[in-house]
């Protein structure tokens, strides 16, 4: 058991080791090409100038500010959306009647991109944070909807009935029985949900706000600080990477039971 | 005490409704009596509705004609009856020791306590060293005691079995239906097994009840008087044979 784990981390370390090299590697053909001046800096900026940049914008404070002012936005748009996702597919799963009104609605909204909400969402909430609240938690209602639907899909009746004949209540029969058939699909909603909402909140400020990490890459722009706008998109890229990771993290820690032997279990399920 | 009646199925009928609105008719007119503390084992061709006649038993369907009564000797337990499934049902997302505490928890029993019982529980199916397991790295064999471990863990009086032995070698098998059976002996369960092996009924049963084709009626019932324990061995008995061949005389009339 043990030397299995230990053959696990050796496997993870080696990956991230790759990781790492790949990154460092890039990193070096970016300043090298930056630097042989067939390109304007104003073009591509070399990456030691980006991050200089970065770290003056860091100092100021600005840099924090524009990041937690996103993340916010996409934090309350993300608990909005998804928490509207679940209640709908829960609803829509127990009253036949509400599944038979919102289905064709639904059908025909999520087809329409979030991008596509911008101008409208602009008009009816104004500049700032509502529209992006409003946006974020459009684009994360749909995954987690349509994911949550599948997870009550696979609910097997013949749990419940095991449930019953050893006599669990009601509450564990919700909780210990229900809920663990159905979150593996809610998380995979989650994690569709939140890289869909990093990338709208971005779109969303590019457009309509006057704070965050899109209209700073917009300002930035319009100033002709190309190293600012290539250091935001870096920064929206590792951001993204860290809620996804972050994501992933809580997978790994509400299913247990998906840790080892995983083929075993899509086989049993 | 010893022959009092513990389950009585009075003139039981269930029909399934099938998608053109037609019915099919699993049980029809179904009477017997089982005693408290019996090994009764039905035997019946696959597709008969011994599996629903179980599950009409132990509550998850509902009963549409006739009745079925049970004596009950514990009038505090909340789960006096309970059914170890033929596909067992295992809680694949809980550990083999969660399988058993959450059925201790519904009995509200402490979590300190339970865990301890839970344990207990696991040991006295032989699974000790197994708790952290999840079900998918349980073998078969170890499934099936994990299974009646929960079950066990209700502190039912009466204990359905829906084929719970099928599926296992030889060996595995005959070691499970021995620990079985000293647990029935143990703690005075009532028994009803479903199986499909003449010979596995034989081996555990104090009464053998032979169904028919759907719908389920009772073609003939066999009282097994063979000295106890008599799993190892005891198909090479004259007595044994003679049965064995009555029996499969009669499923196959």
């Amino acid at each position: 058991m043990k030397s299995k784990l230990d053959k696990k981390i050796k496997i993870l370390l080696k990956r991230i080791l790759i990781y790492i090299l790949v990154i460092i590697c890039f990193s070096v053909l970016w300043e090298l090409l930056a630097n042989l001046r067939f390109l304007q800096s104003d073009v591509l900026p070399p990456l030691s100038k980006v991050l200089k940049a970065l770290k003056e914008q860091l100092i100021k404070g600005l840099l924090i500010e524009d990041i937690l002012i996103s993340l916010k936005r996409v934090g309350i748009g993300f608990i909005i959306g998804s928490i509207s996702g679940i209640l709908v597919s829960i609803l829509s799963a127990r009253y036949r009647i509400v599944h038979i009104i919102v289905s064709p609605l639904l059908e025909l909204i999520r087809h329409i991109p979030p991008i596509a909400w911008i101008p409208i969402a602009l008009l009816w909430f104004g500049f700032g944070n509502p529209p992006a609240y409003f946006l974020v938690s459009l684009g994360a209602f749909f995954p987690v909807l349509s994911d949550t639907r599948e997870g009550i899909a696979y609910i097997e009746r013949c749990y419940q009935d095991a449930a019953l004949v050893l006599g669990l209540t009601a509450k564990q029969r919700f909780f210990r029985i229900l809920l663990p058939q159905t979150i593996p699909s809610v998380l995979t909603g989650f994690q569709t949900a939140m890289g869909v909402s990093w990338m709208i909140v971005v779109a969303a400020e590019l457009i309509g706000a006057q704070s965050g990490l899109g209209y700073m890459i917009q300002v930035s722009r319009a100033q002709l600080q190309t190293e600012l706008v290539v250091g935001g998109m870096l920064v929206i890229g590792v951001i993204g990477l860290i809620l996804s990771i972050a994501i992933r993290g809580i997978r790994f820690l509400l299913l247990p039971w998906k840790r080892r032997g995983r083929e075993l279990i899509s086989e049993q399920i | 005490m010893k022959d009092d009646g513990h389950i009585f199925l009075a003139n039981l009928s269930f029909k399934f409704l099938l998608d053109n609105n037609s019915y099919l008719s699993v049980i029809e007119d179904l009477s017997f009596n089982v005693r408290r503390g019996e090994f009764l084992c039905i035997i019946g061709p696959s597709g008969c509705g011994k599996t629903t006649l179980l599950k009409l038993i132990c509550g998850i369907l509902k009963i549409e004609k006739g009745n079925i009564k049970i004596l009950w000797n514990d009038k505090e337990n909340k789960q006096r009856i309970t059914l170890v499934f033929q596909d067992l049902n295992l809680f694949y997302w809980m550990t083999a020791l969660k399988n058993v505490e959450v059925v201790l928890r519904a009995r509200n029993i402490n979590n300190k306590e339970s865990v301890r019982l839970a344990q207990s529980y696991l040991n006295r199916v032989k699974l000790n060293n197994y708790e952290k397991y999840y079900p998918h790295e349980l073998s078969g064999g170890q499934r099936q005691r994990l299974a009646i471990a929960r079950a066990l863990a209700t502190e039912a009086e009466i204990i359905l079995l829906d084929e719970p032995f099928s599926n296992l070698d030889e060996k595995t098998k005959l070691n499970i239906e021995e620990d079985f059976l000293d647990l029935w002996e143990k703690q005075k369960l009532t028994v009803i097994m479903v199986t499909q092996s003449i010979q596995e009924a034989l081996k555990m049963a104090d009464r053998i009840v032979v169904f028919s084709e759907r719908p389920a009626k009772i073609k003939k019932e066999f009282r097994i008087d063979l000295p106890r324990p008599r799993l190892r061995g005891i198909e090479y008995a004259e007595e044994f044979k003679k049965l064995e061949g009555e029996i499969w005389s009669i499923i196959n009339e």
